[in-house]
Order: structure tokens, then C-alpha cells, then sequence
């Protein structure tokens, strides 16, 4: 019995140092295989230059974002005829279909796990084991994204929770609630961002060889011009600011040479096979097969079988399946008539062959039914169509408008930039612009702007810019008109003001 | 069965037991053994048929009694069935009685060891064994739907092999989902998949938290234990089944319109339409409406469908197609053009029904099964080895299962004091399916697509007449081309072994130690032939390849004393141990395109990587991981004891330790204790004139707590960088959300109140049981201010309670007299559970309400109510369906002028004002205000309220006749294949004829709202993509399924020895019906899941035909 007894307390005594203190090792030994950390991101530069990536990535994965917000509320697309049914929230854009019960673009558009993103490399980086010419490009591009995003808010929704450091832990909801800050302090931050990615920048003007799909200081340039541009107008800032950004472009266009002009031939700007040190691109966001094709543009485009019963002319030929038999996207957005003749009448302009082309019935009497915007539908691989055009978020042409902008505001003649722009839409043979009245000048510039940016996001911001009389004298009154001036700003959800009591509704909503 | 009906029944059997007959006397003695293991039984009560007179037997087993040659003797007593015995000359007899399995007497597996149902104090339900006993399905999990009271379980798809869903006790989800852990012969796995139904001997469920708290932490939705068949004493047998299945198609429930009434009536709608939109002098849209009469649509003419190879048929008679007016393949309509006054249309097309349709993708098929088993077993040690193979084909077209299984149970005693025993299970499948349910609301399900594709569709070239795809998407496709296109096939091979040493220290003492594990390794290979993609599309020659295998390797290991010891009434069993846990998953997978030929369907075939823009491009990629790995330490002890069989008391103890935590939370203790009380067993109980009637009681009483971890994933502490995807060449990485290193498992406690009773010396049981169950910091995302960079964050933070009861009765209506008597044995179970939000994370909110939506309150005019979410208090109603509801239409101008101002937010027009005639006129439940969403209805629930099962097992003679039935009552659902015709928001399909009971000028007396093309008018759903039906469409799902009939014959072991000597044990032959029919007034024909039901892939109504032969 007492032999057992022994035998028993061994056995127990095991179990039990097993138990505790073997196992809890073994338990601390499992962590995660598959997944950078963030004692990784500080030790090793190749996993904090994931992150780099990464901030490129998710500016990418905003493109429908950034492109919706600068172009679905202008005229564009209103009452379009298209083939298919409505793409629903596209039109309640277009139709300015929006109320505090109908809000596009709930939770700020996403925007802000790009600002905790873009937060934290900054706060990240200077801690890591980069180089420093390295950290100090890369924090300057990382700058240039965020103001770029600031810009993009404060146009949107004027005045936003600002948000410049990356939260670090939560413990309860109460500590996340965040007032909007006023439109004025997020165009401070803004400038702020500005300035510092020049500085981090330094004086190189150089953009690096190769795809052009990283921001730059050209880009940050461009923007400041867009931004002064913008205070100037809608904030009061006057020709104070339209002379800063006026100084700031003609540094950009001292630039002008054989790196960085405009492309003579329309199409190559958006070329995929044209990429490398394309001259007319300042940034743009990178598209390829294999890594990340453009989604943004599906309602744009035409099903494979209705391609097959659609003409590019009032004729039975040519069919849509002839010229683009791989594209199948979805005709669920278009222009409508009105649009079709203003951008199709007159001289050949080679941006409108580049951009889109009508649809028509393939019998007659050779009915309109839409239009195919062409200008993002990629190349043909083996028997599938890529969509992998890059996406312009500055080019050479913008800076010149801008231009033309910054002189019309000052009262100054903008006819060399217009026709510098012209000239190349129609050739030689083009009709010169001679200097008007500044709301002559200004709406040529719009007229330009038009043409020139379809499909690239632009259209919207550029009514605004040029001041709202202007967005009142394009749209539709029907649904936006100066009695709803309102809706220029965009509302906030019942769901974000549940989730953070300190927010407050846009005013007139 | 009605109650009169079992009343009589028992009286029937009653009088049998009592029918007297009169003879000369003598003295006979004998004795009573029970044929299990020859020792005498005591007390057996012996009666002479018929007659008052009787006597016991000892505590020998012997007895004597005067009687005479030709009485019948009646020997009886509890737990034995009765046995008759005719005198003839012989006057010392030897009676063997066999034992009766009743319920009490049932050994029940409990987790680490086995207990008798009546020492038992948790809620423990044991499965029918004869509702896997003749079922056909290839998947166990099929045994469990309706069979244990307190496991929700529904098939959603008739797909071969498909596990069906679970929820446990109302589960540990908001959303009420929550599947239980599976414990197969003590080792635990994913699923129980692969398993054979005739390997298994039993199933039982733990309950109660206080059972279950033995699995600790992954314990919180309930334990299936499943129990393989090992060898038993006696000869070595041999035994052999074989069945043969076929499967009937369950056809389509509905009739679809035919082509003339497709054509016409999407016209008409068409029509609605444009006047819709005339109405609000859009000249865009009635423009674009204008062009949809010759746009891509099935019922459009379209100039593409003049192609003999075109998408669809539909085209006007021209000298072209002069030629098939005559032709008996083409059909003419003549209809009025929709937009040109007095102008008819002469359309000619091809119509191809619903039953060619059903016939080209719905096919009778077979299942073939077959499983040999050795068994035997010696005092030295026992074996048990079966081999199994099944060919399961599925009723759509190219659907299958293949599986070979093998398991053994091996038993080896090694001296005196050691017992080893051991378990190896190994399967492999194949599963092939070809059609992939969708299943989804946008695109529907697979039969609601296919079935409902245009009739005019062309799947035939005109002339050659040779097959052609037809849409290009599988589901809407032709089937003759579609289903060759795709290799899709997953190829599962699992290998699952246990070893156990049981050391006996002492006779009260033992030390068991036991070692497990599996390995899983899924592959998934699939392959895209080249192909056109739709009629007269171009070719797509990409020839996608690709794979995924996944390798899971688990182990547990383990080691327990256990104690066991009797005194003075005293009853004492302990076992405490620790046990070690770990699960590592693999996955690699590759995609690749390009191969020259549809030969080689692997991705050796794939291009070279090539120059793509600059740029380098493989065709080809694969990846890597280590995705998932955990880590579990445990400490576990229970106590079982009783006294005097009267009190019982059951103590269970486990101390996780969990690595899927962070460091400072990986342990978690969960104790359980239970009590139960046997009244039956007392003496003031067994005194009392009671236990004529209630021959047993026990009460018992049980609380416990859990953990559950499920919802936290591997990792879910640790601070790691999403990919972000691939930016100009290189990888890119984010944060994706907020990782919340501080979270924990929750935890569940449960109360659990119970009864056991047994009626008539327990020919009929019942129990019940009540519970509460409490789920603790609850995982809940709390939503936060988005300026933070993200929406929410998980947290600790909710409580949810589940309060239900169970049910389950079991009854002997007719006892067998003898071996082979006519015997009826009856049962039903009954399961409610309801589950309500107790606490929310806070939000600021009225009751922190999470998912709510908007309603005006019917009963408070002018207020709104949150429904259909959480809100603190209050029953979940996640599962509530809300839903705007029609009084009526609008069949008069002056209904519409009455309400000209009602504004329809809903509509697409500008001005939301806009009624037609026939259209739906609104129900405002705040009247004077617009029709919004504020204005929905309640319809109800999708989760049934009621669900349960019964049957009946009837014998006689060998014969047994066995019938099952599962209901599931008080939930609703949608038949979407009626509503998405109705709204035609696909813009060709074709619909139910449904749509010709709609309202339009020509069917004034139409009684459903108007037909609009595309659901213009909002009649139907609330926006384009068939959302939010009309509440008055939604429809009872209640059913009762007869889910099982099998008649079975076993051939007597007297016609055994006549004919076949010794040379066979036993033969059995069934014939089954399974999935035979469901009663319930649904139109659709599978309604055992709630919600919107987009057309499934169906149960088949199964007939299978087996036989057994024991060597």
C-alpha cells in the first residue's frame, strides 16, 4: 500500500509540473508565421518599407473614392442614356440625390484607416533603421499623400475631425469621440503638410526614372498651386493666395522640357504601354496585371453580349464585339444627349476620340443607347482585357489650367496656357483663345477642363474652384440650384453620429 | 398518434398479461438467469398466464409453483423482457431472460469516461440509434437533425456529403449560431464528416454547462460525443451490409410562364414603365425605355437574335425567317407594340420549358454503400475493423461524393492490471461539383437562375442544330456545355488515431494516459476548359489552373487518475489529470494559366513567364502559409458521487490555458457542478401507492461555466500588418483594424433544470429539462468614431441570455411478450429557445442598440421604435423580417387622386408622387407621412420557434416498420423564385405565372400589384435588386418532414439453423424512404431554412434498398 501510495504522489507530482511549467511556455511560443509586427517594422527597413507599400496600396484602393467625389456631381454624367439599369449610387450623385437620410460616402469615405496609415509611418519611420535619404523621400511623399487626402476632405465636407497622430490603444468608445475641426485650422494642416514635404523634399525637382507612380515634389508643387488655388476662392484667401499659387506653378512649368510637357498625342498619356518617364505624368496611381486592375470604371463600360448588338456608328458596323471583344463590364452610367453633342460637335478634338465613344443600336434607326468611356479599358492579354491604364492624379495639363486659373484670378491674360492646351487637343489648325473678361477667361478654362479630364475625376473640384456661381450656372437647377446651397458639402450618417456624439451634422442638413 | 389511441393500446397489451386458463397441477421448479452473463436474478416475479397465481424467485433465482401441463408461465421483471414459457413434461426448468435496453439502463458517454443515464445528473441527450440505422446519407450530421432536443439542425443544400447547419441552445451569437464541439471515441475534431453511420454505435450530446465544462474552453455550444462499434464477447463475426440508394428529383414547385406570356408580359412591363416615366417628364429615361425594346433582353428584339447562333430567339417575322413559321420548333405571337398605337408585332421564337429545362440539369441518380465489419473479442482483448466505401451522386447533374473509410478499435488486456486500447479511422473523399450554388440575394440561387432563364434562350444553333453555351455564366448557361467546362473537385484524406493505456493501481484505482491526433489534408483543384463565352461571344482561352491544399495536424495528449470506490452506500468515481493540445494549419496553393490544350488540366501546362510592358509576367503563382496554430493546457478533475443511489452529486473542474490570448489572459477555470435527487429510490417514495404510476422521478439541478474561444481567431492579439497588395512590383502592408490585445474568451454560464421521469414501471420516460444560459463578455465589436481609422474594435462587452426547454418522451406502447412479439416503441422530442440582448456595449444609445432600424410603432401613433436589431432587455431580433405591406392596389382613378399626395420615397422618378393604376397601394402605418422604410411591417421571424421531431418502431415477427418525422414551426420565409419573377429585376428572366395574376389594363381583375420591367413601380421590392419584398409575399414555413420510413426484416435464428445451419448468424433486409415529404402549406419545396429562400440545390427524395448478412 505504501509502495502505491508512492508510486501515486511520483505520478501526480508530474501531471502537475507539466501542467505549470512547461505549458505556459509552450502557450507564449505561438505567434503569428504569417504577419509582419511592429517590433519587425523598427528592426528590420525591409519590413518598414512594407509599409511604405502599403500607404500606395491603400491610396490606390481610394481611387473610386477620389474619383466619384471629383466628378459624379458635376454634368457629366446626368441623366445619361445607358443600356442597362441604373448604377444607383452613381446616380444619386449625378442627381445630387443627397440628404441626411441618403449619405454617399458614409464613415468619410474610408478615408481615415489611410490617415492612421500615412500617421503612423510618420511617427514610425523616424524610429526605424532607413537610411536617412530614404526616410526623409519617403516621409516627404508620405506628407504629400496626406495633405493630398486633408484636401480631398475639406472640399468634401469642409470641416472634419482632424486627426494627426495614430491612436494607440482604445479602452473605451469615449475616449475615440473627436470634434470636426474647423475648415479653416484643416486648410492650416494642409499648407503645414505642404511645406514640410518640401522641406523633406529638399531642392530636387528630379522625378525618379521609371513608372511615375510615386508622389513627388512636382506633385507636392501642383497641389500647393490646387490648394492656394482653392483658399483663395472659397476661403477668402484672395490674390495673396492666388499669388502664391501662381509662383508655385511657374516653378513647375520652368520645369517644362522633354521630362515633363505635354504629350503630343493625347492617347499616350494614358497608354499602359507608355509608362516609363511618360512626360505629361507628374503622379499617378499604378496599375498591372497580376499585382491590381482598375474596378472603378465597370458601370462605364458594355456587357460581352450586348457588345455584340451595339454599333460605334449609325450604322450596323462596326460592332462594339468587333473592336472590343473582351471588354464586359456593365453600361449602368452614361451621357445624356445634350452632352453627347456638346462634346462631339465641332472640330475633331483628339481627347474626345480618347475618352469615349457613342453607343448606337446596330438596326435602324441607329438609336443612341449610350456611351462606352474608353479612355481606362487597359490592353487586350491572350483573351482577356487588362484593365491596367495608370490613373492620373496630376498631370502636365493640370498644372497648366491651373495656371491659366491662378492668372485669370488675378486678372492677368491665361490665353498662352489655354492655347497651349488647345493646340494640342486639335492640331495646328486649332482656334486660338484671345484674352476676355475675367468670367470669359475663367469659363474657357472650365470649357478646357471639361474636354480634357473626362473620366479622370476632375470636373466637380474644378466648378468649385472656379466659385459656386459657377457649379449653379452647369448644373441641372433641378437638382442643385443656390437655394440648396447645402449640398455643396456632403452630410455625415445617423450611424456616425451614433458612433461619435461630438460630431455635429453639416450645416444645412 | 392522438392520446385515446395509446390508451387503448395499453389497455390491448395490458389484457394479454392477464388471461386466465384452467388444467390439472403439479409441482414445478426451476431457475431465472439472465442471459447476459448466466448469474441468477432475484426477484423475478412468475405467474401462471391467465391465472391470479404467482410467486418470485429467491435470491438464487429459483423458484416453484404449482401449475399445470399446458400453462403458460409468465416470467417478468424490470429491465428484462418478459418471457412465456409453455409446461410440458419437463419439471425443472432453466430460464434465461433477456436483458431490455430501457432507457434508464443506457450507458452514456460523458466526456473521459461513461455513466448510466439514471446516476446521471446533467442534461445529457442520447441520439436514436434507429435514426442512423438505415439512413442513406453519406454525412452523420444528418442523424442529428430533430433526434436531440436542444441542437437546432437544417439542410440547406441536397448537395452529396453537405454538413447541415448547427445552433446549440440558441447559441452564443447574437445572430443565434453556435456549433457544438465533436468528440469522436474521446478525440476531438473539426467536423464529423468522413464518418461512416455504420461505424457508429452511439451519439450523445452534452448539455448543461456543468457536463460540458469538462471540455472547458471550447465547450460553450454543447459536445457531440460519437462512439464507434468495438467487439463484443463471444465468436468472431463477420458482417456485411450493402444498400443501394436512389435519389428522385424533387422537381421545381413552380409554374413558369410560358414563352408567348414571357414575351408579353415583360412588353407590357416594359410599357408600365415608360408611362411611369413619362409620367415624370423624363425624356431620357423614355427614350432609354424605347431602346430596351430592342435591347439585349430574352424577350427583346434584338438585332443580335437574328443570328441562328444568337442569345436568344425572339425576333420579328421577316423574308429571312419566313421559313419557320411552318416549322414546329418556332412559335408566332402576335402582340400590340408598346409604343406604337395600333401597330401589332409578329414575333416569332423557340420555347424551352421549365420540364426540358429541369430535365437538362436535374438527373434520378444513385448511391451505393458498402461496409464489411470484423469484429470479436476474447478475455484477453477485443477488435473491431470495418471497411467502407460509398458512391453518393447527387441529383444535379455531375454532383458526387466518393468515399473509402476504414475504422478500427483494437483492445488488448496485458496481464492483469493494463488494458490498451486503440482507434485508427481513415477516410478519403472526392467531392465534384460542378454547379456552385450562388446562393447569394443579388444573384439568386442556382435553381431560381436556371430555372428561370428565359424560355427563349437559344441552346441550339438553328441550323446545325449542334449545342451552343447559351448566357455566359454557368448557372444560366446551357448544361450540356457548361458542365464539361469545369473541373472543380476537393479531395479530402483524414487520418485519425488514438491510443489509450488504462493502468489499475488498485482495484479503486487507476491511471489512464491516452495519445491522439489526426491529420486532414484538403486539396482543391480546379480547371477552366477553354470556351465561348455565351453565343456567338469570343473565345476565352485563358485556361485558368489552380490548387489550394491545406494540411491540419492536431495531437492531444493526456494523463488522469482515476478513483472509484464503494462504502456503506457510499459511491465515489474521481478523475483529475492535465491534458496538451495543439493544431498547426498548412495551406499552399498555386493559379496558373495559359496551358496550350484542355487535356492537361494541372498547371504544368501553364505558359512561360513572359515580358508584359516592361515588365516580368508569370503566368503562374503560388503561395505559402502557416496560417493557423494553437496551443491549449489544461488541468481537469470531476467528481462523481452518490449515496445509496438516492443523492448523486457531480463536480467537474478544468483550468484552461489558451494561446489564441494574450499572455496575462491565456487561463480560464470552468466549474460545473450538478445534483440529482432519485425519489424513486426512497423509501417513503417506494411505500407510497405512487410508483404504480410514476415509477421513477429525479430531479436535477445543475450550473456551470464555459468558455469560447471559436470567435477569436489564431492570433487575435497580436499586433501584425495586413498585406496591402502589391504596388508597382513590390508588397505593401496596413493596419487593418484595431487590434485589441486585451480581449478574452467568453464565458458561459448556464442553469440548467431538469426531471427524469418514469411512468408505468418506466415503459414510458420523459424528460425535461429548463435552462438559462448566460453568455459573458461576449465578443462584440463596439463601434468607435471612424477619425480613429477605424469603425470599431472588438471588445468584451455584451451579454447574451438564452432561456429555453427541452423535451424529449420515449414510450413502450407495446412491450414484447417474447423474443419475436409485436412491439411498438414510440418517441418525441420538443425544443423552444429564446434569446434576448441583457448588455450592450455602451454607445450612448436608449438601451445601447446596436443594428436597429426604424419603424413607426403601430401602437403609438407618430412615435418610432428601434426593431430588428440588439437593444438591451429585449429579445434579439436580428432574425425579425420588416417589410413594407400593400392594403391593396390602386384599381380606380379616384383611389389615386385620394391619395395623390402620398410620396413614395422608393420610387426612381423625380417626382415620387407618380401612381399608376395597379399599383401597390401602400399600407401607412404613421398615415399622412411618406413611404419610407419608417412604414415597414413586422412579418416575423426566420429562426423557427418550435422544432422537434417523433417517430415509431413497430415489430413483429422480425418485421420492423419504422417511421420519423422532424418539424421545425414558427418562422417565416420567401419563395424569391416568385418574387424575383415578379419584380424582374434581372431584366430576362423569366418568372412564376404569377405575373399573370398582376394588375394591368388588360387584366383589370389582376389581384397582385402591378408587372413593371426591371420593377419600375417599386411593387415588388423596395429598390432595383429585388430588396425588401412585399410583406405580404413572405409566407409560414412551418413543416413537418416524414423523414424517414424503413421497413426491415430480420430472418429468425430458428429459419437460420434450418436452412442455413451454422453457416450464417444473421440476414436483415430493409427498403427506406428518406427526405419523403414535407407537409407544410410553403409554396417553394425546401423550407427548412427561414429568410429569402433564392432557389436551392433540393433534398432528393431518396429510396434505398439494403441488406445485412452477419457471417
Amino acid at each position: 500500500m505504501k509502495q502505491h501510495k508512492n508510486i501515486l504522489l511520483v505520478m501526480l507530482a508530474a501531471v502537475a509540473l507539466f501542467q505549470l511549467t512547461a505549458c505556459k511556455k509552450e502557450l507564449e511560443d505561438v505567434v503569428p508565421q504569417d504577419a509582419i509586427s511592429k517590433d519587425l517594422i523598427l528592426t528590420d527597413p525591409n519590413a518598414a518599407q512594407t509599409l511604405y507599400n502599403g500607404a500606395y496600396s491603400l491610396f490606390r484602393s481610394s481611387n473610386s473614392t477620389f474619383y466619384q467625389l471629383g466628378e459624379m456631381r458635376s454634368e457629366i454624367w446626368t441623366d445619361g442614356l445607358f443600356t442597362e439599369s441604373a448604377d444607383a449610387g452613381l446616380q444619386n450623385l449625378n442627381r445630387h440625390n443627397i440628404s441626411a437620410l441618403n449619405v454617399p460616402f458614409g464613415n468619410w469615405g474610408g478615408f481615415y484607416n489611410m490617415i492612421y496609415n500615412l500617421n503612423s509611418i510618420i511617427k514610425l519611420f523616424p524610429q526605424t533603421t532607413l537610411p536617412a535619404v530614404t526616410r526623409n523621400t519617403e516621409l516627404a511623399e508620405i506628407y504629400g499623400l496626406r495633405a493630398y487626402v486633408y484636401y480631398t476632405m475639406l472640399k468634401t465636407w469642409g470641416s472634419v475631425p482632424l486627426t494627426t497622430e495614430p491612436i494607440e490603444t482604445i479602452n473605451n468608445a469615449f475616449d475615440t469621440y473627436k470634434k470636426r475641426t474647423v475648415t479653416d485650422s484643416i486648410m492650416i494642416q494642409v499648407k503645414a503638410d505642404i511645406e514640410k514635404s518640401l522641406q523633406l523634399f529638399g531642392s530636387s525637382n528630379v522625378i525618379p526614372s521609371g513608372k511615375r507612380v510615386y508622389w513627388n515634389r512636382i506633385a507636392t508643387l501642383t497641389l500647393k498651386g490646387d490648394v492656394y488655388l482653392w483658399s483663395g476662392t472659397q476661403m477668402g484667401g484672395g490674390n495673396a493666395d492666388f499669388t502664391i499659387a501662381k509662383t508655385v506653378l511657374q516653378e513647375v512649368q520652368s520645369l517644362q522640357g522633354a521630362t515633363l510637357n505635354l504629350a503630343a498625342n493625347y492617347a499616350d498619356i494614358f497608354d499602359p504601354t507608355k509608362k516609363p518617364n511618360n512626360p505629361e505624368i507628374i503622379f499617378a496611381i499604378n496599375y498591372e496585371l497580376q499585382q491590381a486592375t482598375t474596378g472603378v470604371f465597370g458601370s462605364f463600360q458594355v456587357n460581352g453580349i450586348q457588345a455584340t448588338t451595339l454599333s460605334f456608328a449609325q450604322a450596323a458596323t462596326p460592332l462594339v464585339s468587333t473592336t472590343y471583344p473582351y471588354v464586359n463590364g456593365s453600361n449602368r452610367v452614361g451621357m445624356n444627349q445634350a452632352m453627347i453633342t456638346r462634346l462631339t460637335s465641332g472640330p475633331a478634338d483628339q481627347r474626345i476620340s480618347n475618352s469615349f465613344k457613342v453607343l448606337y443600336s446596330n438596326t435602324t434607326p441607329y438609336a443612341v443607347r449610350g456611351v462606352l468611356l474608353t479612355k481606362w479599358l487597359g490592353v487586350v492579354s491572350g483573351t482577356s482585357q487588362v484593365y491596367n491604364n495608370d490613373y492620373p492624379v496630376y498631370r502636365y495639363a493640370d498644372v497648366l489650367l491651373l495656371m491659366a486659373e491662378a492668372k485669370a484670378k488675378l486678372g492677368q491674360d491665361p490665353s498662352a496656357e489655354i492655347n497651349q492646351i488647345r493646340q494640342r487637343a486639335y492640331g495646328a489648325g486649332y482656334t486660338p483663345y484671345v484674352n476676355g473678361s475675367i468670367d470669359n477667361n475663367i469659363k474657357a478654362i472650365l470649357e478646357e477642363y471639361l474636354k480634357e479630364f473626362i473620366g479622370e475625376g476632375k470636373r466637380w473640384w474644378a466648378l468649385r474652384r472656379a466659385g459656386d456661381t459657377y457649379v449653379y450656372a452647369n448644373i441641372n437647377p433641378t437638382y442643385l440650384s443656390p437655394v440648396s446651397t447645402a449640398k455643396l458639402l456632403l452630410p455625415i450618417s445617423t450611424s456616425m453620429l451614433n458612433n461619435d456624439p461630438l460630431l455635429i451634422q453639416t450645416q444645412g442638413y | 398518434m392522438n392520446l385515446p389511441k395509446l390508451k387503448s393500446l395499453l389497455l390491448a397489451s395490458c389484457f394479454f398479461l392477464f388471461a386466465t386458463a384452467m388444467a390439472q397441477t403439479k409441482k414445478v421448479s426451476g431457475r431465472v438467469l439472465s442471459d447476459e452473463d448466466a448469474k441468477p436474478i432475484s426477484g423475478v416475479s412468475v405467474m401462471l398466464k391467465g391465472k391470479t397465481t404467482g410467486t418470485q424467485t429467491t435470491i438464487n433465482g429459483d423458484f416453484s409453483i404449482t401449475a399445470s401441463k399446458g400453462d403458460v408461465l409468465v416470467f417478468s421483471f424490470i429491465g428484462y423482457t418478459s418471457q412465456e414459457v409453455k409446461l410440458g413434461t419437463a419439471n425443472n426448468l432453466v430460464i434465461e431472460m433477456k436483458i431490455s435496453t430501457s432507457k434508464l439502463d443506457e450507458v452514456v458517454v460523458i466526456g473521459y469516461g461513461t455513466q448510466k443515464r439514471k446516476e446521471l445528473t446533467g442534461a445529457v441527450s442520447t441520439v436514436n440509434s434507429l435514426a442512423f440505422e438505415h439512413s442513406p446519407s453519406s454525412n452523420v450530421f444528418t442523424a442529428l437533425q430533430g433526434t436531440v432536443p436542444g441542437l437546432r439542425v437544417f439542410q440547406s443544400t441536397g448537395q452529396p456529403g453537405t454538413s447541415p447547419s448547427l445552433a446549440f441552445r440558441g447559441g452564443t451569437n447574437f445572430n443565434g449560431t453556435g456549433t457544438p464541439l465533436f468528440v469522436v471515441d474521446g478525440m476531438i475534431t473539426a467536423t464529423l464528416f468522413g464518418l461512416d453511420m455504420n461505424d457508429i454505435a452511439s451519439i450523445d450530446l452534452l448539455k448543461d454547462a456543468a457536463s460540458t465544462a469538462i471540455y472547458g474552453a471550447r465547450a460553450a455550444n454543447g459536445v457531440v460525443l460519437v462512439t464507434t462499434k468495438k467487439g463484443k464477447l463471444g465468436k468472431t463475426q463477420v458482417t456485411y451490409s450493402i444498400s443501394n440508394t436512389t435519389n428522385y428529383i424533387r422537381p421545381n414547385s413552380s409554374e413558369y410562364l410560358n414563352g408567348a406570356d414571357y414575351i408579353r408580359m415583360n412588353r407590357s412591363g416594359l410599357r408600365a414603365r415608360y408611362l411611369g416615366d413619362s409620367l415624370d417628364n423624363n425624356t431620357n429615361n423614355m427614350n432609354t425605355d424605347k431602346g430596351q425594346l430592342t435591347g439585349s433582353w430574352g424577350w427583346a428584339l434584338s438585332s443580335g437574335w437574328i443570328s441562328p447562333a444568337g442569345l436568344y430567339t425572339t425576333q420579328l417575322v421577316s423574308n429571312q425567317n419566313r421559313k419557320y413559321l411552318t416549322d414546329p420548333n418556332w412559335k408566332l405571337l402576335l402582340d400590340r407594340n408598346p409604343f406604337i398605337q395600333g401597330q401589332t408585332d409578329s414575333i416569332l421564337y423557340r420555347d424551352l420549358g421549365v420540364k426540358e429545362r429541369e430535365a437538362l440539369i436535374l438527373r434520378q441518380e444513385n448511391t451505393i454503400a458498402h461496409n464489411l465489419n470484423f469484429s470479436g473479442a476474447t478475455e484477453q482483448g477485443n477488435f473491431a475493423l470495418s471497411i467502407g466505401a460509398v458512391s453518393d451522386n447527387g441529383i444535379i447533374l455531375d454532383s458526387k461524393m466518393k468515399r473509402f473509410n476504414m475504422n478500427f478499435n483494437g483492445g488488448l488486456n496485458v496481464g492483469k492490471n493494463i488494458k490498451i486500447t486503440t482507434t485508427i479511422t481513415a477516410y478519403t473523399t472526392t467531392q465534384a461539383l460542378p454547379y456552385n450554388d450562388p446562393a447569394g440575394g443579388a444573384t439568386g440561387g442556382l435553381l431560381q437562375r436556371f430555372i428561370g432563364v428565359a424560355p427563349t434562350v437559344r441552346y441550339n444553333n438553328d441550323t446545325s442544330w449542334a449545342q451552343i453555351p447559351g448566357p455566359n455564366d454557368i448557372t444560366l448557361g446551357n448544361p450540356l456545355i457548361w458542365s464539361k467546362l469545369y473541373s472543380n473537385s476537393t479531395d479530402q484524406q483524414r487520418f485519425l488515431g488514438g491510443l489509450n493505456l488504462e493502468y489499475t493501481i488498485k482495484p479503486y484505482l487507476k491511471f489512464l494516459v491516452g495519445a491522439s491526433g489526426y491529420y486532414l489534408y484538403t486539396t482543391n483543384n480546379y480547371f477552366t476548359k477553354a470556351y465561348q463565352q455565351g453565343n456567338d461571344g469570343a473565345f476565352n482561352t485563358t485556361r485558368s489552373a489552380s490548387f489550394n491544399n491545406t494540411k491540419d495536424i492536431q495531437y492531444t495528449t493526456n494523463a488522469f487518475l482515476q478513483f472509484n470506490k464503494n462504502f456503506k452506500g457510499h459511491s465515489i468515481t474521481a478523475l483529475a489529470g492535465g491534458e496538451f493540445y495543439e493544431f498547426k494549419r498548412y495551406v499552399s496553393s498555386g493559379v496558373g494559366q495559359g496551358a496550350p490544350t484542355d487535356l492537361i488540366p494541372w498547371l504544368t501546362a501553364i505558359t512561360a513567364p513572359s515580358v508584359f510592358n516592361g515588365s516580368i509576367v508569370n503566368p503562374s503563382s503560388a503561395s505559402s502559409n502557416f496560417s493557423g496554430w494553437e496551443r491549449m493546457a489544461s488541468a481537469i478533475g470531476r467528481v462523481n458521487y452518490s449515496y445509496q443511489n438516492k443523492y448523486l452529486l457531480t463536480a467537474i473542474v478544468r483550468y484552461d490555458g489558451s494561446s489564441r490570448l494574450n499572455k496575462d489572459n491565456f487561463y480560464g477555470l470552468f466549474p460545473g457542478v450538478s445534483a440529482g435527487w432519485n425519489l424513486h429510490n426512497e423509501n417513503f417514495y417506494e411505500k407510497s401507492g405512487f410508483t404504480k404510476y410514476v415509477s421513477s422521478i429525479k430531479p436535477r439541478l445543475s450550473y456551470g461555466v464555459n468558455g469560447n474561444n471559436s470567435s477569436l481567431g489564431y492570433f487575435s492579439t497580436a499586433q501584425t500588418y495586413n498585406n496591402a497588395g502589391t504596388y508597382n512590383g513590390v508588397g505593401g502592408t496596413y493596419a487593418a483594424s484595431y487590434i485589441n490585445p486585451n480581449v478574452r474568451w467568453e464565458r458561459t454560464n448556464s442553469f440548467n433544470l431538469g426531471i427524469d421521469l418514469g411512468f408505468l414501471k418506466n415503459r414510458i420516460s420523459l424528460n425535461f429539462d429548463y435552462f438559462i444560459r448566460n453568455v459573458f463578455d461576449k465578443l462584440s465589436s463596439l463601434g468607435i468614431s471612424a477619425q480613429t481609422g477605424f469603425t470599431g474594435f472588438s471588445t468584451n462587452l455584451g451579454q447574451l441570455q438564452n432561456r429555453g426547454f427541452e423535451l424529449e418522451l420515449n414510450a413502450k406502447v407495446i412491450a414484447p411478450q417474447k423474443a419475436d412479439g409485436i412491439s411498438l416503441d414510440m418517441g418525441a422530442t420538443f425544443y423552444t429557445v429564446k434569446s434576448y440582448a441583457i448588455k450592450l456595449p455602451f454607445n450612448g444609445l436608449p438601451g445601447n442598440m446596436q443594428s436597429t432600424f426604424q419603424v413607426w410603432d403601430p401602437n403609438n401613433p407618430g412615435k418610432l421604435m428601434q426593431v430588428n436589431g440588439l437593444v438591451e432587455g429585449q429579445r434579439i431580433g436580428l432574425d425579425e423580417v420588416w417589410a413594407p405591406r400593400y392594403a391593396g392596389i390602386y384599381t380606380s382613378q379616384d383611389l389615386i387622386t385620394k391619395d395623390a399626395n402620398v410620396y413614395n420615397s422608393f420610387l426612381p422618378y423625380n417626382n415620387k408622387k407618380i401612381k399608376q393604376l395597379g399599383d401597390a397601394r401602400w399600407q401607412l402605418v404613421n398615415a399622412n407621412d411618406t413611404m419610407d422604410s419608417r412604414q415597414f411591417v413586422y412579418v416575423g421571424r426566420t429562426i423557427p420557434q418550435f422544432t422537434g421531431s417523433f417517430y415509431a418502431n413497430a415489430g413483429f415477427k422480425g418485421f420492423h416498420l419504422y417511421a420519423a418525422f422532424d418539424y421545425a414551426i414558427g418562422f417565416v420565409i420567401n419563395n424569391n423564385e416568385i418574387l424575383r419573377g415578379l419584380s424582374q429585376v434581372q431584366g430576362s428572366q423569366n418568372g412564376t405565372t404569377d405575373i399573370l395574376k398582376t394588375w394591368s389594363p388588360e387584366n383589370p381583375n389582376g389581384t397582385l400589384p402591378r408587372y413593371y420591367w426591371a420593377n419600375q413601380g417599386r411593387n415588388f421590392a423596395t429598390d432595383a435588386s429585388g430588396n425588401n419584398t412585399p410583406a405580404n409575399l413572405w409566407e409560414k414555413g412551418d413543416y413537418i418532414m416524414l423523414r424517414e420510413v424503413t421497413l426491415s426484416y430480420n430472418l429468425s435464428q430458428s429459419k437460420i439453423n434450418k436452412y442455413l445451419k451454422d453457416k450464417i448468424k444473421g440476414i436483415s433486409v430493409y427498403i427506406t424512404g428518406s427526405n419523403l415529404s414535407y407537409l407544410t402549406k410553403y409554396s417553394g419545396n425546401f423550407p427548412e431554412e427561414g429568410g429569402i429562400d433564392n432557389g436551392k440545390y433540393p433534398l432528393p427524395r431518396r429510396l434505398t434498398i439494403g441488406a445485412k448478412i452477419t457471417l
